[in-house]
């Protein structure tokens, strides 16, 4: 099998000089490759090939454009395997002017099987001059290799790599994946969105929780794109190219806004329900009584100066109660966030009566948080939530009784042993 | 977010009885900030303790270099007294455990440490990252809790098996027959 594949590209190989007026032996160049492939080296066949190529380009002084050893065979995106090189064909989507200088285009490209990122490298003056991508036209991409960085492929343009833009094909249908089978890459998905977090950077326009029949996942718009709607809490999407990536071990999604659109249906979206019977061990600082900016779309708390991290100083703002904290059954400690209702029941007194309380006092919330913390913390309650990425948010925490602690743990007090004392007597 | 980036090591439910018998603490990293673990007779490992018992003494006082006032207590579950301090450190400890008037239940998170003396001998306390005032309740719940929890070690380390268990019970030497009873006294109402 090996020797086979060697024979093969050292067959390539001599092909390429000859086209350069170049006659190498075969059998040289498959001495070349087997040793570099075999013993103590055991490089990988493509780059023992390259090694090869750039060996005798040097040595008869000729220049050869060569990437590897792709069949050229167009590969469907979704085929796609790491570090192989390849050719391609498909729709620009959108195309990015990169922070680096070595790089002259980042774009993603899609022919409706998956989609990928696409790197177009600078190149050097005396080099094939690298042609643009335009959005919304199709291209073949020859030559071009797969890469992975963090878990996500991309396929890079080097310089060996032949763009030709191509007629365009018909507008595919997207496939949609299931969020719970989610990979590092560019996705297509559609899903509702379960819950919005409050942004705490400007950097960030949205940030919440979006899931499907299948899972959930965290997602992210960054302000940079330039969106322009707001999505919102229980609508369903269709999200087309949208980058899932990994940090952390955890799977998050960078969203397109403009990619995004709103979408007609039903959809009951899979949640891990979980049930916990632990100790209340912490309530953080910003639990009880909290103010949030009132800047549409905003909601961000604001602090004791009514100041928000992005519109400043506010005059108006909007009560709402909420307990972060951590529940722990001795085997692990979960975070646990409950919202007003809650708060209200767990602290035994309404929404207004908790303001008027705090705004009667000098201590103001934290009055309301010293509350909170001397009737909760240390104790033992079942919390009953959903849980999105280790943190539990609760629909429901009641305290738990002496019988169901018997009840979980199979064990009861016993009556002491009077047996012993008339033995004794 | 930040709380999200690291993992809150949980508190684990040990008897004072196996507390106070603490003789060995371990770090698991080289990091200044890394928590120290202890190793109790019964094979738990761990760097917080949840505790519920009655505090039957407190008193206020200063740190060795006379610096900064602290809190001590004892607090009394059933099997014995967990030592008990808070320092300007653990401000929210300190002012909780200023308020209580003794005796009450009260339930403590903190950090177990285990100091060798001067003298040669080895003493066990609780730093407490927070101290409240329970009920019956929930002292009859952690209990449980605890009973089921030092079951477990104990059936676990009888087992063997488990390299770093198995090592604990060789340093200790521990006779699971002790620890058996200590649950035991624990579950044993008072007349």
């Amino acid at each position: 099998m090996e020797t086979k594949l060697i024979t093969e590209s050292a067959e390539k190989i001599v092909k390429l000089f000859k086209e350069k007026e170049v006659n190498l032996t075969k059998k040289s160049i498959v001495e070349d490759l087997t040793k570099l492939t075999g013993g103590d080296l055991e490089l990988p066949l493509n780059d023992a090939v390259r090694a090869v190529v750039g060996k005798y380009a040097r040595q008869h002084n000729v220049k050869i454009q060569f990437g590897g050893t792709s069949s050229g065979d167009i590969v469907a995106i979704k085929d796609l395997q790491p570090n192989t090189w390849v050719t391609i064909e498909g729709e620009i989507i959108e195309v990015s002017k990169p922070k680096s200088d070595r790089i002259h285009q980042m774009a993603v490209i899609t022919d409706g099987s998956g989609s990928i990122k696409v790197t177009v490298w600078n190149r050097k003056p005396d080099e094939p001059k690298v042609q643009d991508l335009i959005p919304g036209k199709w291209y073949k991409i020859s030559n071009a290799i797969v890469n992975v960085f963090k878990e996500v492929q991309s396929v890079g343009i080097q310089k060996g790599t032949n763009i030709a833009e191509v007629t365009s094909k018909v507008k595919f249908a997207p496939t949609f994946d299931d969020i719970t089978n989610l990979k590092p890459g560019i996705v297509n998905i559609r899903g509702k969105v379960t819950r919005l977090f409050e942004t705490k950077s400007d950097k960030v326009w949205q940030g919440g929780v979006i899931g499907d029949e299948t899972g959930s996942i965290n997602f992210v718009i960054w302000a940079s794109s330039n969106p322009k709607v707001k999505l919102e809490e229980g609508k369903i999407y269709t999200s087309l190219f949208a980058a899932c990536s990994k940090f952390n071990d955890k799977l998050s999604l960078s969203i397109v806004a403009n990619e995004t659109t709103e979408s007609e249906g039903e959809m009951n979206v899979k949640t891990s329900n979980v049930s916990v019977v632990g100790n209340i061990v912490i309530i953080n600082d910003g639990s009880g009584i909290i103010k949030r900016c009132t800047v549409e779309g905003c909601g961000r708390t604001l602090n004791r100066m009514n100041y928000c991290t992005t519109h400043e100083i506010q005059k108006d703002f909007k009560y709402d109660m909420r307990i972060k904290g951590v529940v722990d059954d001795g085997i692990e400690a979960k975070y646990i966030h409950a919202s007003m209702k809650l708060t209200e029941k767990l602290l035994g007194a309404t929404m207004e009566q908790t303001i008027k309380k705090s705004e009667n006092t000098p201590l103001g919330a934290e009055a309301i948080l010293i509350d909170l913390r001397e009737k909760l913390v240390g104790k033992y309650y079942h919390v009953e939530g959903i849980e999105i990425d280790g943190r539990i948010i609760a629909t429901d925490i009641r305290p738990l009784k002496v019988e169901d602690m018997k009840h979980i743990t199979g064990l009861d007090f016993k009556e002491p042993a009077q047996t012993k004392i008339t033995e004794g007597v | 977010m930040a709380e999200m980036k690291f993992k809150r090591e949980p508190a684990k439910r040990v008897f004072a009885a196996e507390f106070r018998g603490c003789k060995f603490s371990e770090k698991f990293s080289t990091d200044e900030k890394a928590p120290t673990f202890i190793l109790t007779p019964t094979g738990e490992i761990t760097a917080r303790l949840l505790i519920v018992g009655v505090a039957t003494s407190k008193e206020r006082t200063t740190t060795k270099d006379k610096s900064n006032t602290m809190y001590r207590a004892r607090v009394n579950d059933g099997t014995g007294d967990f030592f008990i301090s808070a320092s300007s450190f653990q401000p929210e400890a300190m002012m909780q455990l200023a308020k209580i008037e003794v005796p009450a239940i009260v339930s403590i998170v903190g950090k177990p440490k285990v100091y060798n003396k001067e003298d040669g001998t080895i003493f066990t306390s609780v730093n407490a990252e927070s101290v409240t005032i329970v009920d019956k309740e929930t002292r009859e719940i952690w209990k449980l809790d605890t009973a089921k929890s030092t079951m477990d070690r104990i059936s676990v380390m009888e087992t063997g098996g488990i390299k770093a268990i198995d090592n604990i019970k060789e340093k200790y030497n521990t006779n699971l027959d002790t620890y058996k009873s200590i649950v035991n006294k624990a579950l044993t109402r008072n007349v």
